[in-house]
């Protein structure tokens, strides 16, 4: 019975007991199915990483190949990560733990293969579209409009399967891990569709409708909750499922999971500003961004203290126990990724961290430690279940898979915050006299490549402890009977209302307690709080209506008030080749180490020129700030070399930077520039707003133009010739351009400068 | 005019304080009654995820009647 406290009950109608027992059996092939994917993407995403952090102490290993590139594989690196394997693993997760929790089964299993299956085509369409350049590029979220749309199509039907198992469920209350996909299923939704609003201008290529300013803010409240919602939420509801059932203890304490949940829901939709310190973005919302970040901190702890409270008495049992091993550790990286987190977000720390490798150790102590550890826990405890073996294929090999993987994050994550620190410290160091003491960039990358070694070593370890779990559970798969039994369910039959007792609130004719005095009691006795966790509608619409009301909180303002990003006149818009040549820019993924961001710090300014303006960047669709600098800033780029210098430098970036670990980009001098597509484009950024004047006419043909008169100055440098119709020409307008807008006077100005020049006799 | 300039004159700037003032008070409410809930109130639900059985079935009626035709 309900605990109503001392609060008068009704009974609400007391139907007849006609109905029967009803016989039910769990859908268990379509966990199975996420299960294999999980770990064949586990394996693919962790392979990918270690390629990549070996592409950067050995460059040769691109190979010269455009589909080989660290800016283009680094997207496929962290969208198999996150949505390939941690993907694969939630929904393995959901399936399971939801029909035992709701004591049902699946809505529609025909749903569910198709959630599956449109799944893991997403996951290809990835594949095959990244390494081609094929690329929104913003983080996680690079995949393109095609791609897009199908991620929400497949979304609203795990949505609907997995509401209406929720409808049909046998089980009064929602658990708490119920809860946390609930919220999982509506914000990533929201999320995605909001942060993908595009206009195509062809099948593989659109241009966002925000600019700039606005670009990054919906980005980054979009990147942080996806870490929030994709990450964090539903591997804390497979915790609060399977860590109780590994252990068979209830959960410590079923209130501070509670707690966890709306502090989660409430907080964690406010953080996403903090992404975006010092950089051209409001102030105002960075630093709501750091304050509720900061209070984020709590309601982890607490979690992650739940969490491992549940295992008191239990302790013992972790000892021999790999899956209790991997859930304690998965845990305690929870506690130390979500302490880091309101750490970095800290302004002042933020102003080291930012851009170095700190960013990168505290995300992989994150994956590899929470959602990798939690995931492979979860899949040693329902691999002998799923499979109907009587254990596991080998305990040892589990263990071994533990150690291997713990030695492996720890050996990637102290080398790698060592580089963060030792890189941010050198960027901002300063010599007796005032100058930079390392004004070569890259002087600040060759001190960090022993560290990077140490990461291909752990990261090693790590693919290789994923390999053996993969044995594991594919040894267990061999040893499945010739048919899966499936094991049937006995519960009451579904009544369309509740029969029982109903918390609400009656007040006694005798009542001596005046009215108020019931009500206050009866609020603080939160019967209310248990109404709504068994209404799962209700409960739906008090979630996103937290995540909207603080999501629109942030970015009306951001998108509304002017004052925001004050313009600047002389910022025009890029020419039809220099769009074109950001499109480049864009396919190359040069935002994975490059930013276009320099803060307003005076190691930055020193460094890289006048700190970067809101204003600069009300063209820019998608923004390009980037999150790190494994190569320098190039907000300010434009000028600064000669065209020659692009050239040379792109073919083969030791020629001008001897320790350069830039790969070289050879096809740009041979590939042509696709000057029938250019109309197209600017096409659609004329209907975004972007005031092209004569080039919405004439694009192709400025921008054959400008393509001669660049290869003619190469020429004159000393260049090749016969580069005027190669992509390299267009992305060398791009550059040159970048940034020099300020440093122009604006138009008005300029008019009136040559009017009264010709006035003066 | 753009629906910016029509914002920025608008001069909405209390209205992020009273969101902040709303989501602190909806938040506080939630903290202050699931604390002072009664200890043990929520022993049964946290056993769901153990039970092979549903803890509080939605025709619970019809369990104890399937209960006792049982004994």
């Amino acid at each position: 019975m309900p605990a109503a406290g001392h609060v008068a009950c009704t009974v609400v109608g007391a139907r007849s007991m006609t109905s029967q027992i009803e016989k039910f059996r769990y859908d268990d092939a379509i966990v199975r199915k996420f299960t294999f994917a999980t770990v064949i993407w586990g394996a693919v995403a962790t392979i990918a990483g270690l390629w990549l952090a070996l592409m950067l102490v050995v460059p040769a290993l691109s190979f010269d190949l455009p589909q080989l590139t660290f800016g283009r594989l680094r997207p496929l690196h962290t969208n198999a990560a996150i949505f390939a394997f941690a993907g694969n693993a939630l929904f393995a997760a959901v399936y399971y733990s939801s029909q035992r929790l709701l004591k049902a089964r699946m809505f529609n299993d025909t749903l569910s293969n198709i959630h599956f299956w449109g799944w893991q085509a997403i996951i290809v369409a990835a594949a095959l579209t990244l390494p081609f350049g094929i690329s929104q590029s913003k983080e996680y979220a690079e995949l393109e409009w095609p791609v897009d749309i199908a991620i929400a199509v497949v979304w609203v039907i795990f949505a609907v399967n997995f509401f209406g198992t929720i409808a049909r469920r046998r089980e009064r209350h929602l658990y708490v891990a119920i809860w946390f996909y609930i919220a999982t299923i509506i914000t990533v939704a929201i999320l995605h569709i909001f942060n993908n609003l595009v206009i195509p201008a062809s099948a593989t290529k659109s241009y966002s409708i925000y600019a700039g300013v606005q670009d990054a803010f919906m980005q980054w409240w979009y990147g942080h909750n996806a870490v929030a919602f994709f990450l964090t939420t539903p591997f804390l509801g497979l915790m609060y499922y399977y860590l109780p059932k590994a252990a068979n203890r209830p959960v410590f304490s079923y209130k501070l999971s509670i707690l966890h949940f709306w502090s989660i829901v409430f907080i964690y939709i406010w953080a996403g500003p903090h992404h975006l310190h010092y950089t051209a973005l409001p102030e105002w919302a960075s630093t709501l961004g750091m304050l509720f970040s900061l209070m984020l901190w709590m309601p982890s702890w607490g979690g992650m203290i739940n969490a491992l409270l549940t295992l008191r008495g239990a302790w013992n049992r972790v000892a021999e126990d790999p899956v209790l091993k991997f859930f304690v550790v998965g845990v305690t990286f929870y506690g130390m990724a979500t302490f880091e987190g309101p750490l970095l977000s800290i302004k002042s720390v933020n102003a080291l961290s930012h851009y170095t490798d700190w960013t990168i150790a505290h995300v992989h102590a994150g994956v590899l430690g929470w959602n990798g550890f939690m995931t492979f826990g979860m899949l040693y405890w329902m691999a002998p279940r799923l499979f109907q073996t009587p254990k596991l294929y080998s305990r040892k090999l589990a263990e071994l898979h533990f150690w291997l993987g713990t030695l492996g994050i720890l050996f990637y994550i102290v080398a790698i915050y060592a580089a963060g620190v030792t890189q941010g410290l050198m960027w901002r160091a300063f010599d007796d006299t005032g100058r930079l003491a390392y004004p070569d960039f890259v002087e600040t990358v060759v001190k960090i490549l022993p560290m990077y070694w140490v990461r291909v070593f752990g990261g090693s370890l790590y693919v290789l402890s994923v390999l053996i779990g993969g044995y594991n559970i594919f040894m267990t798969w061999t040893q499945r009977p010739r048919v899966y039994e499936e094991h049937e369910i006995e519960a009451p039959a579904l009544a369309p209302a509740y029969e029982g007792k109903d918390a609400r609130l009656v007040i006694p004719w005798h009542s001596t307690i005046s009215p108020a005095g019931h009500r206050i009691r009866y609020f603080a006795q939160a019967a209310w709080h248990r109404t709504w966790e068994r209404r799962p509608l209700k409960f739906t619409v008090w979630v996103t209506i937290a995540v909207a009301i603080a999501s629109l909180a942030e970015i009306i303002p951001t998108f509304l008030i002017r004052s925001n990003v004050p313009s600047i006149s002389s910022v025009q818009p890029y020419t039809p080749l220099e769009l074109y040549g950001r499109d480049i820019y864009i396919e190359e993924g040069c935002h994975n180490c490059h930013s276009q961001m320099i803060r307003p710090i005076r190691a930055e300014t020193e460094r890289y020129g006048e700190y970067s303006k809101p204003g600069e960047f009300v063209y820019d669709r998608p923004f390009q700030w980037g999150s790190r600098r494994i190569g320098p800033d190039l907000a300010r780029i434009g000028g600064k070399y000669p065209h020659l210098w692009h050239i040379r430098h792109m073919e083969k970036p030791t020629s001008t930077t001897e320790q350069s670990i830039m790969p070289p980009y050879p096809w740009l001098s041979v590939d042509e520039i696709e000057f029938n597509v250019i109309q197209s484009r600017v096409d659609v950024m004329t209907m975004l707003g972007v005031p092209y004047g004569e080039a919405v006419q004439r694009a192709e043909e400025l921008a054959r133009e400008q393509a001669s008169a660049i290869a003619a100055e190469v020429v004159a440098q000393g260049g090749p010739a016969g580069l005027e119709n190669k992509k390299i020409i267009a992305l060398t307008a791009y550059l040159q351009r970048m940034g020099t807008d300020i440093k122009k006077a604006p138009p008005a100005v300029a008019q009136n400068a040559e009017a009264s020049l010709e006035a003066t006799p | 005019m753009k629906l910016s300039d029509v914002m920025s004159a608008a001069d909405l700037a209390i209205y992020a304080e009273v969101g902040l003032v709303l989501f602190l008070i909806a938040f506080s409410a939630v903290v202050l009654n699931v604390t002072l809930k009664k200890k043990g109130s929520y022993d049964e639900v946290a056993r769901i995820p153990l039970e092979e059985a549903p803890v509080q079935p939605r025709r619970s009626s019809l369990l104890v009647a399937a209960q006792e035709s049982h004994k």
